[in-house]
């Protein structure tokens, strides 16, 4: 891949990235900086002569793996704290008022959820990805989302009813 | 209740990267993308390791001839042949490090060697201000290269998963932490000896005492950010999953690494390495008793040691010096931070 086609990558997957990091990371500037690691080590792979054959796939499976760095290095920021912050998913130059819906509500649906079904959310409702692209990424057999999937939503749904 | 999820998540959706953010973001991205360029794809000849040597080591000998490469090993700073001891015998020595966990060990034996020169020459008393100059800046070059190279161990390991779907990513992970976490652990132990093999030399030193207890300053300096990235990946380790596994891994290497240096330096490092040996046995019991987090962290205790018995030995012996490297010098040391 050459630096030209890497950087329209960027262009086209940049908001994704960051948006997938944002939502499991619950912390703008942590999801930020993250989405920026992802490409520079994507890139940093390529440059050292690595092959990469579905870029977004190969993006996100280097972003999964810097948060659950992240995860490990500390807890992330809870949503606890940014429900009481205030839901701020655009920078101040481009407010977008569809954001204000209810957004604290949905940030406390996602808190409660377990890690590994927020992540199987994020991924299938928030990223569009297909069980089989979360279970490449993930390591685990596509059967094993799908179920995972399918009690997540049974949990968050569970949750949003007793809002 | 189930419009209620799905407009929750379509808001979702609509999260984005601020246009300022966006454009920022890719001003770094580029910069990073030229900075880096794309490594040339050698002929495939060259991905031979044994023709890799040949042709290298067949290059220098063509130039200057057997006897002058190793003859340059010996060279100090300021010697005629050293530039061929840095440029051209360490460069052949890191083209044949294939691997990337053998560049990192490269890397950090590189840090290793200008520390041996400083104290040979802090030892005859010809550290001067220039000599330490010169090797403090030699020394941050390699040991910002280990640095890079011990976090890209992780790249690595990362590029595997991808031909090794059948591996867990946690498994992975936890691969180049430990990865990590041994070259951290050597590279640490490596500075702390040198640092008091510094210290000890300043003593006696007395033309170039002030620059030798300035070099062992430095040193200890690196030796801190090193440290720190260990017992950063330690708790990784502690926390994470295949402790067991990688417990006994540590365990192979460091017997291996305890009799290597009991052959080599013998009876004069007994002491610390049988200080070695009982934290071996401490792990041993605590792998036993199912704690393989902390057997792991005996493991590389004990794997510190033994370097720090072969850096006392070859003080002894090449150094005509008696050094005590205790285990932990933060507690002892005159230096201040």
């Amino acid at each position: 891949m050459e630096p030209e086609e890497f950087l329209r990558a960027y262009d086209k997957y940049a908001d994704a990235i960051f948006r997938h990091c944002y939502f499991r990371l619950s912390d703008r500037e942590l999801a930020q900086d993250t989405a920026q690691e992802t490409f520079t080590r994507t890139w940093k792979y390529i440059a050292d002569g690595g092959d990469v054959k579905n870029i977004r796939a190969f993006l996100y499976r280097v972003a999964h793996n810097l948060i659950i760095d992240e995860w490990k290095r500390k807890k992330a920021v809870s949503l606890e704290e940014l429900a009481e912050k205030g839901f701020d998913p655009k920078d101040d130059n481009n407010v977008d008022l569809a954001n204000v819906f209810d957004a604290r509500e949905a940030a406390k649906v996602l808190e409660l959820l377990d890690k590994p079904y927020r992540e199987v959310v994020v991924m299938r409702y928030i990223d569009d990805m297909s069980p089989k692209e979360i279970a490449r990424i993930l390591g685990e057999t596509e059967n094993t989302i799908s179920v995972r999937i399918h009690r997540a939503l049974k949990k968050a749904k569970e949750l949003l009813n007793h809002e | 209740m189930n419009d209620k999820f799905e407009q929750l998540m379509r808001e979702f959706r609509k999260v984005n990267l601020g246009t300022r953010e966006k454009e920022t973001m890719r001003t770094h991205i580029a910069a990073f993308v030229t900075a880096h360029p794309r490594a040339k794809r050698m002929p495939w000849i060259m991905h031979f390791t044994v023709w890799r040597t040949s042709f290298a080591a067949l290059g220098v000998f063509a130039v200057l001839g057997f006897g002058t490469s190793y003859a340059a090993e010996g060279a100090l700073p300021k010697d005629l042949l050293y530039p061929v001891k840095v440029s051209i015998n360490e460069k052949v020595r890191g083209f044949v490090a294939v691997s990337p966990r053998a560049q990192a060990a490269w890397a950090s034996r590189k840090v290793e060697r200008r520390l041996e020169e400083a104290e040979e020459l802090a030892s005859q008393g010809k550290l001067d201000a220039n000599v330490k100059m010169e090797l403090e800046s030699r020394i941050e070059d390699n040991a910002k290269e280990a640095d890079e190279l011990i976090a890209q161990l992780d790249i690595e390991a990362r590029a595997e998963a991808s031909s090794e779907l059948e591996s867990t990513l946690e498994g992975i992970a936890q691969l180049d932490i430990e990865a990590r976490a041994e070259a951290s652990s050597e590279l640490e132990s490596t500075l702390e000896g040198h640092e008091r093999v510094l210290l000890q030399i300043s003593k006696s030193d007395g033309e170039s005492a002030s620059s030798t207890l300035d070099f062992a300053g430095v040193v200890k300096k690196q030796k801190r950010a090193v440290k720190k990235e260990r017992s950063r990946t330690e708790q990784q380790i502690k926390s994470g999953v295949q402790k067991e596994k990688a417990a006994e891994m540590k365990l192979r290497a460091v017997e291996r690494q305890i009799e290597t240096v009991r052959e080599n330096v013998g009876e004069r490092a007994e002491e610390k390495l049988s200080g070695a040996t009982e934290l071996v046995s401490e792990g041993k019991a605590k792998l036993e008793s199912g704690e393989s987090g902390e057997a792991f962290i005996l493991f590389q205790k004990a794997g510190r040691e033994a370097t720090k018995a072969r850096i006392e030995g070859r003080a002894k012996k090449e150094l005509k010096i008696e050094v005590d490297i205790s285990l932990d010098s933060d507690a002892t040391t005159t230096i201040d931070d």
